[in-house]
């Protein structure tokens, strides 16, 4: 499916973060800390930078069966969506990639500052820009609204 | 078999959303947002269970999950590794949760939406500080 319409607005509100997840073969979840995103314009995928921790199971999980979920939040809205698909991994990220995630920590500073994030937080996430990460291409299969309320989990049409 | 440290409580405070990542029993994983993970004991946390979404469809399915959690005196980064073992609707822990889960619906705009139908108690199964290279 298409990445819908409707929340291309979303992904370019400030201040937002996101997770991933998968699962290994023994149903075992995992979520990782990403640090970035970008939207095809197509909307046929989304790449996600996944941030390298030790210990991450990460390319396990997606050898093993390839699910992969994105979940992403903007305050203070708490609007929230998760994108479900099949996961690829392009790679490991370069430069260039990171500076998508350098973009989007300083994008989401000022609007985070504003909300009542002390500093140290705004410049952990600076920080984190910068770390390695593995850039994984979302192919959508399914996408939820996760906006809290009782309505949370309405499967959007793409 | 794991014992959650002392150092981890801060991140506990409600201060920092935390996330939770579960699985269905036909392997489609689920991230979420959940408001509280309560310390209950060095070997269970407490999550609030407040609408019955796919994180409790979930976890009723297949116990296994992973909570996210971050620091706020540090914003250091925890993974919990967690099995659900049952749900209360009373008792100390339940009345302890829905007080600070008052308390974070007042600071975050969610007064009114968020109700605590139940403290969903998760045996630890492991817990990892979160190692992150800064990089270049």
């Amino acid at each position: 499916m298409l990445v819908p319409e409707g929340i291309a607005e979303f992904f370019a509100m400030r201040p937002i973060w996101l997770h991933a997840g998968t699962r290994g073969a023994d149903l075992a979840p995992a979520v990782h800390f990403a640090n970035a995103f970008r939207v095809d314009p197509e909307r046929r995928f989304v790449d996600v930078l996944v941030v390298d921790t030790k210990g991450s199971r990460l390319r396990e999980h997606l050898a093993d069966n390839g699910v992969f979920t994105a979940n992403f939040v903007q305050l203070p809205s708490h609007k929230s969506y998760q994108l479900k698909g099949r996961g690829e991994i392009l790679g490991a990220s370069d430069p260039s990639v990171r500076a998508l995630a350098k973009a989007l920590a300083d994008e989401n500073a000022s609007p985070a500052i504003a909300l009542g994030f002390p500093q140290s937080f705004v410049d952990k996430m600076d920080a984190l820009s910068g770390a390695p990460s593995t850039v994984v291409r979302l192919h959508p299969e399914h996408v939820f609204d996760q906006t809290p309320g009782p309505g949370a989990g309405k499967r959007m049409e793409g | 078999m794991a014992r959650l440290p002392e150092e981890i409580k801060p991140a506990m405070q409600g201060v920092a959303p935390s996330k939770l990542a579960t699985c269905s029993r036909d392997g489609v994983p689920n991230v979420a947002t959940i408001s509280q993970v309560y310390w209950v004991d060095h070997e269970h946390v407490a999550l609030s269970f407040q609408f019955f979404n796919k994180t409790i469809k979930n976890v009723r399915e297949n116990p296994r999950a992973q909570a996210f959690l971050l620091d706020p005196t540090t914003w250091t980064p925890w993974l919990l590794d967690i099995r659900y073992e049952r749900s209360e609707t009373e008792g100390e822990v339940f009345d302890a949760m829905d007080m600070q889960l008052e308390a974070i619906a007042s600071m975050t705009g969610m007064a009114g939406v968020f109700k605590l139908k139940a403290a969903d108690i998760y045996f630890v199964e492991g817990v990892q500080k979160l190692e992150v290279d800064p990089g270049a």
